[in-house]
């Protein structure tokens, strides 16, 4: 699977230019972990762009037969940074709370070190009171099978994947992977992932597919609205249209704001809700 | 997509070399800008800085009414800016060592506005500058000392009339950091919650599938006593004032709890009918 080129990947080549004038393709893609042809396409984009003094910002020289490249850099490319402070930061929180990784401090030097001077940085408290030790048995790049319980559901789910990366967004620590059956890209929760399993007889066919949903609801105040990709959100007035990845992940977000939005459609929602709002009011009543 | 990437390339080169930019400068070095009318420009432009900042990088426009300098600057870069000014470190080394830890390390990029104030969060405490910001409709202006991760949440440690408080991240909105530096020293890395020394309203005993209480229960603020667990079902009492974030957990565990005992049920009826 291709890696998506973004403007990460642009800068991270450009960094590796500017610390190699001269080196091998294949070097070049392994340090990057990117494909040839990735790379060539964005040498095609930086090597359009002109200094401010009119030069070119990069060219270079490609010798087929040894494969390697000879980079002529314009000096104002040094000005370009080449790690921004959000990237330090997710990387020493996920440093600072991963076993695997609090592990890689202690036994790597470069790693050592570079945590130390990241460190002076981030002045952070971090409590984390979640369970780990379930992701600190994934094996990276390899096949795994993990059970999941999905948002919005209680039951358990097994997933046959291969873990690509850690990140961290406002829900928490997030497993990038590649689902393995579906053979597409797919985010976990860490805090959701209930066990790995090393040996486990593994079945697909209980998965059921998800498809997309719209939720429509009335909401009050617009800060229900935070946190969902814009680009799934239709708003007029004081009412939104959310296409959601899943029926379940709209039932989460239905129930996380039941005292916030009235749900308009699906029925089907709006009947969950409204049920469990019963047996709720009656366990109450002891 | 190939244009846009060249143009953030050329803005974060442009705006890297130097201090402050003008709109001008910026219209006539980049070369996709220069020859559309201002609203397109603008457009154009506008479109290019939310790119860069889903990546870290923010561009704002400075107004300091006491400087002559106007015109627009790139922040998020500056924890790197001060580590490649260390001589005695071998920065390719660094850089070697950043590629192979972003191989199993992804930048999170999916929300913009919490990264964006962290960032700023981060400056203000490395550059001792005072922080505004709105915050549950109150207008704040803090001495960040410091920032707390609990129960998977972020907040902002800062000095508000010589006590430190902790802020929501997810609730702060209109981040703006001051024109002055050096202004408070940072003593301390831990941070206590306000709510830490509070009496609970609410008592709870629930029996539950354990899972099912680690995967929710950062929903909801609260302390837990006396919890058992035999057969991975956890029996314990829970004491909270979060009364929304209990009725969620609630909600969500659904079939999986059981409510043993509970002791003022009444607001939380409430807040169910409502």
């Amino acid at each position: 699977m291709n890696k998506k080129i973004d403007l990460e990947m642009v800068i991270n080549i450009l960094s590796f230019i500017k610390n190699n004038e001269k080196c091998n393709i294949d070097e070049f893609v392994d340090e990057l972990g990117i494909k040839k042809k990735e790379l060539f396409y964005v040498l095609s984009i930086v090597t359009d762009i002109y200094s401010q003094h009119g030069e070119l910002l990069i060219d270079y020289e490609y010798d087929e037969e040894r494969g390697e490249f000879l980079f002529n850099l314009n000096s104002s490319i040094s000005n370009i940074t080449q790690i921004n402070d959000g990237d330090l930061f997710n990387i020493f929180f996920l440093l600072s709370t991963n076993t695997i990784y609090k592990q890689l401090i202690t036994e790597n030097k470069d790693v050592q070190q570079f945590y130390e001077v990241i460190s002076k940085f981030f002045n952070l408290e971090i409590i984390d009171n979640n369970k780990s030790e379930t992701i600190d048995h994934l094996t990276y790049f390899e096949e795994n099978i993990i059970s999941y319980i999905k948002l919005g559901t209680t039951d358990e789910n097994f997933y046959r994947i291969q873990p690509i990366s850690l990140t961290s967004n406002s829900d928490g620590i997030i497993l990038e992977a590649v689902d393995l059956d579906d053979e597409t890209y797919k985010t976990f929760l860490v805090n959701r992932i209930v066990d790995v399993f090393d040996n486990i007889e593994y079945s697909n066919s209980k998965k059921a597919k998800d498809s997309s949903i719209d939720l429509k609801f009335k909401f009050e105040d617009k800060k229900v609205l935070n946190g969902i990709n814009q680009k799934n959100i239709k708003v007029d007035e004081r009412q939104a249209v959310v296409k959601f990845y899943s029926e379940s992940n709209a039932l989460n977000f239905a129930l996380n704001n039941f005292n916030e939005i009235e749900i308009l459609s699906p029925q089907s929602i709006t009947n969950e809700i409204s049920m469990r709002k019963a047996k709720l009011i009656e366990k109450l009543k002891l | 997509m190939k244009n846009v990437l060249k143009r953030s390339i050329e803005l974060l080169n442009l705006l890297s070399g130097s201090s402050t930019i003008s709109t001008e400068t910026i219209k006539n070095n980049i070369s996709d800008y220069r020859d559309l009318n201002d609203q397109s420009f603008r457009r154009s432009f506008e479109r290019d800085k939310n790119l860069l900042r889903s990546f870290g990088y923010v561009i704002d426009y400075e107004n300091d009414k006491w400087s002559f300098d106007r015109g627009y600057t790139l922040s998020g870069n500056s924890i790197f800016e001060s580590i490649r000014k260390d001589k005695e470190l071998n920065i390719e080394q660094f850089f070697y060592t950043y590629l192979y830890l972003k191989k199993y390390l992804s930048s999170g990029k999916i929300d913009n506005d919490k990264n964006e104030i962290i960032t700023k969060v981060i400056k203000g405490i490395n550059e001792k500058r005072r922080i505004a910001f709105d915050y549950l409709n109150n207008y704040k202006k803090v001495k960040p000392q410091g920032l707390k991760y609990f129960n998977g949440r972020w907040y902002l440690a800062g000095e508000e009339n010589n006590t430190i408080k902790t802020f929501n991240i997810n609730h702060i909105k209109n981040l703006k950091i001051g024109n002055k530096s050096d202004l408070f020293e940072i003593e301390s890395t831990n941070f206590p919650f306000s709510w830490q020394d509070e009496k609970f309203s609410i008592e709870i005993i629930i029996e539950i599938n354990n899972d099912i209480y680690e995967v929710n229960k950062n929903i909801f603020t609260h302390n837990v006593l006396d919890s058992k667990i035999s057969e991975n079902i956890l029996n314990c009492k829970i004491l909270t004032n979060d009364k929304t974030g209990l009725v969620k957990f609630l909600l969500l565990c659904d079939t999986k709890l059981r409510i043993l005992k509970i002791k003022n049920s009444t607001d939380l009826e409430r807040l169910l009918n409502e």
